[in-house]
């Protein structure tokens, strides 16, 4: 069975119904019109971000479930991004935000962690300032404050 | 993409919330404390990430405390008002605290921290700061001075009570060469303890050290087993403390379902209890604990104990009754305890006591094991998936002096009877060439095997010397009695290569296979009799009756192990070089791992320029194979 998707630019999309619902939104939505040929309006994800979207999906349409695991160590979470993710995440900035957005308004777990996990990488070692510059964010510390918060923190550095 | 959504949507991703608090989610503190600078928004939201997890074993925590009592530490701002003043502050967001410094318990209690969700404390009584250890030395200089005249334990000293119900549970303890102010504070740092432990009733986790203990003298266990018991939410609890009774404890913490253990209980309890999963018991217990604690504890599926002491009679009579009740529902069995310890790997009395009750076993892990306990485990557990010898530092490059400890019969039962086994690990554990030669092997669906081949016929140089002079000879030309001994023994060392690769090359599903020796000492290389009969005086230290794995010898007959990962040939003399790692680089293409080609900092051995050049080449022939030392990389 498959569904139609429709993107803000009013271009369909033809997806196996496995696929699509990778999407709990598309899958709760699915389960609540019943059977349906009706097109699923996104109006928040444009034709091109989609297309990526759903090349995500197609190639974990096989993946189980995830479940939440609750680990309270923050030490035993995963950082690892696996090879095809690495990959499929070498995109602009643009494009890896607008990812990021669509996995959160679609509800992708898996494809939102994927994409935090990258802008966490680009974090790792940048200075508050290169952090600033790299995804263009004012500083509104004063410098006073922003010795402070370093005073307070200053056990969280590795030296 | 529409043009006014770059660059400003870059920055607004992270006015949503969770995207911003997920992100956080995959930083370390280093990290994160940047992020906390970057602007007022990312401080309030990603400052609870900060503070989520506060491990003073990190980071820069022991640098800056070890002077915080001293000039030095005022100096740069961080006194104990500065460790007070940010716990009061941020001690809210604190869910996994893991302390070793006093004065952080100090602080923390301070503070009233109350949402925490593990609480871990390690080695408490010997963290001191530079002037403390200046002063415990002094202290003790002071008293050996006085030790022929006076008695060194003087009483304690009398610290404020900070709550009521302390009062006939905990007192200060009498403590030799401390300094009193130091017993003071030792004296207090336990009672905030206990209380900040009280508070969080809502904690997951728990580790009582056993240094906690030496903090102050309990009178009274019943309290502390009050305390714990009423952490009704605990899953986890590490109790090296020492009080009350595990079945007690298991029984009120309904929801515990692992718990670690210094002690065990002598108890038998009128019923079943708890539901505890996972069970590690750091001491020896009797056979008869054993089967009281596998009747009481139904929901167990992985216990782990020192050892086992030896079965008396009256315990094997009780045992041969066990086989009659409901079974184990045990899958994991572990036994810590090193060489001497007594166990079902090493004492066959004891297998055939307890196995029969544990029929769903599917991992065992033991130091050693012998033949006898082999059949023991074959007859018993036949849902057995891995029977794994633990490794331990100590048996690598020690003093082994008589007790190699090398076992050369068992393995080779496991591999004739093991169908249904999938791991077979055991560094110290060799097959008997000549039981590969007559024994067919059942383990088909093996997955993991480490173990080494031994008594391999093997030439010396001078055999081989001799070898070469006899290619060159006519065919009808008469032999000497030691080239037709020579020509003998070459033919027999053929065969059992064959015999042996075309014996692994039938284990297709094997993913890992390492045939490296590691319980070699040069002392070992000598003493050995099994070496010694065919030693070469190249290098003493390797295991030298092993395969040679050269393409002459037929390595290519295991091109079959199109699964394998990882290959280990450490300390064998396997005579391996270029064109093996072409072979093998282009043959297991799925290889990961490689050990035999490190330098493995062993004593007595200079750095290795053959083995570096080779490690070298098969890094330019397959630059994704990683090359593992002796110990192996943590997982």
């Amino acid at each position: 069975m498959t569904v139609i998707l429709v993107s803000s630019d009013n271009q369909d999309f033809k997806v196996d119904k496995e696929v699509a619902e990778r999407s709990i939104l598309i899958k709760n939505m699915l389960e609540d019109v019943g059977e349906s040929d009706s097109p699923i309006p996104l109006p928040n994800v444009t034709s091109a971000v989609l297309t990526k979207v759903i090349e995500y999906c197609e190639h974990h349409r096989n993946d189980p479930v995830q479940v939440p695991e609750e680990t309270d160590d923050p030490r035993k979470r995963s950082n690892d991004i696996e090879e095809w993710d690495m990959k499929f995440m070498q995109v602009d900035q643009e494009m890896l935000f607008e990812i990021i957005l669509a996995a959160n308004y679609l509800d992708i777990k898996p494809l939102l962690d994927v994409g935090c996990k990258t802008v966490a990488n680009i974090i790792k070692g940048k200075t508050p300032e290169e952090i600033r510059k790299a995804f263009n964010i004012v500083n509104d510390f004063t410098p006073e404050e922003e010795a402070q918060i370093k005073k307070e923190n200053e056990w969280a550095e590795d030296r | 993409m529409n043009e006014n959504k770059t660059p400003t949507s870059i920055g607004q991703i992270f006015d949503i919330v969770e995207i911003l608090d997920l992100v956080g989610l995959f930083l370390s503190p280093p990290d994160l404390l940047n992020c906390c600078q970057v602007s007022h928004h990312w401080n309030i939201l990603l400052t609870p990430r900060l503070w989520e997890t506060i491990d003073d074993s990190r980071h820069s925590w022991s640098k800056i405390l070890e002077h915080y009592d001293a000039d030095e530490g005022k100096a740069a701002g961080h006194d104990e008002l500065w460790a007070r003043r940010i716990f009061a502050k941020y001690g809210r967001h604190i869910r996994n605290l893991s302390l070793s410094w006093r004065i952080l318990i100090d602080a923390a209690n301070d503070a009233l921290c109350s949402n925490l969700r593990s609480f871990h404390i390690t080695n408490v009584r010997d963290k001191l700061t530079r002037k403390e250890k200046l002063e415990k030395k002094l202290e003790k200089e002071l008293a050996n001075q006085q030790a022929q005249t006076n008695d060194p334990w003087r009483p304690a000293v009398t610290g404020p009570l900070l709550s009521p119900e302390f009062e006939g549970a905990l007192q200060p303890s009498d403590v030799a060469y401390r300094p009193k102010d130091l017993q003071e504070r030792d004296w207090i740092t336990a009672q905030n303890f206990w209380i900040l432990t009280r508070r969080n009733t809502r904690l997951l986790s728990l580790t009582l050290s056993h240094g906690l203990r030496e903090l102050c003298e309990v009178v009274s266990d019943d309290y502390i087993q009050d305390v714990v018991a009423g952490l009704l939410e605990l899953r986890y609890l590490v109790n090296s403390f020492e009080f009350g009774d595990p079945y007690v404890l298991i029984t009120r913490l309904r929801h515990l379902d692992t718990l670690c253990t210094a002690k065990w209980s002598q108890l038998e309890p009128s019923s079943t209890v708890g539901n505890l999963k996972t069970l590690t018991i750091q001491e020896r217990i009797t056979t008869r604990e054993l089967v009281v604690l596998l009747r009481h504890l139904p929901s167990l599926e992985s216990l782990s104990v020192r050892s086992l002491t030896r079965l008396t009679e009256e315990e094997a009579a009780t045992a041969a009754t066990i086989k009659d009740s409901i079974p184990s529902q045990l899958r994991r069995l572990f036994f810590s305890g090193f060489e001497r310890a007594s166990h079902i790997g090493n004492d066959s009395r004891l297998a055939d006591a307890v196995l029969p009750w544990m029929p769903y076993l599917e991992h065992i892990e033991f130091y050693h094991v012998i033949r006898e306990s082999a059949f023991s485990i074959l007859r018993h557990c036949r849902q057995l998936r891995s029977i794994v010898q633990t490794k331990d530092h100590f048996s690598l490059f020690a003093k082994l002096g008589k007790d190699a400890g090398l076992q050369y019969k068992t393995f080779a039962e496991f591999l004739c009877d093991g169908a249904h086994l999938r791991i077979l690990s055991g560094p110290r554990q060799v097959v008997d060439v000549d039981d590969i030669v007559e024994h067919p092997w059942t383990c088909d669906h093996l997955e993991s095997f480490h173990c080494q081949v031994g008594r391999v016929e093997r030439l010396l140089e001078k055999e081989e010397d001799i070898l070469d002079r006899l290619s060159s000879k006519d065919h009808d030309a008469r032999l000497s009695a030691e080239e037709q001994e020579v020509a003998q023994k070459y033919a027999q060392s053929v065969n059992q290569h064959r015999h042996v690769y075309e014996r692994l090359a039938s284990l297709t599903h094997l993913t890992r296979l390492d045939l490296s020796y590691e319980l070699r000492t040069v002392r070992l290389a000598y003493e050995d009799r099994h070496i010694k009969s065919t030693q070469s005086t190249r290098d003493r230290t390797l295991m030298l009756d092993c395969l040679e794995l050269t393409l002459k010898s037929g390595l290519s007959l295991l091109a079959p192990l199109v699964n394998l990962e990882m290959f280990g040939f450490l300390g064998i003399d396997h005579r391996i070089d270029k064109p093996e790692l072409e072979w093998m680089a282009a043959s297991w293409r799925r290889l990961k791992t490689m050990r035999g080609l490190t330098d493995d900092h062993e004593p007595q051995s200079a750095h290795d320029r053959r083995k570096s050049a080779l490690r070298v080449y098969m890094m330019q022939l397959r630059p994704d194979v990683i090359h593992e030392s002796i110990i192996p990389a943590h997982d």
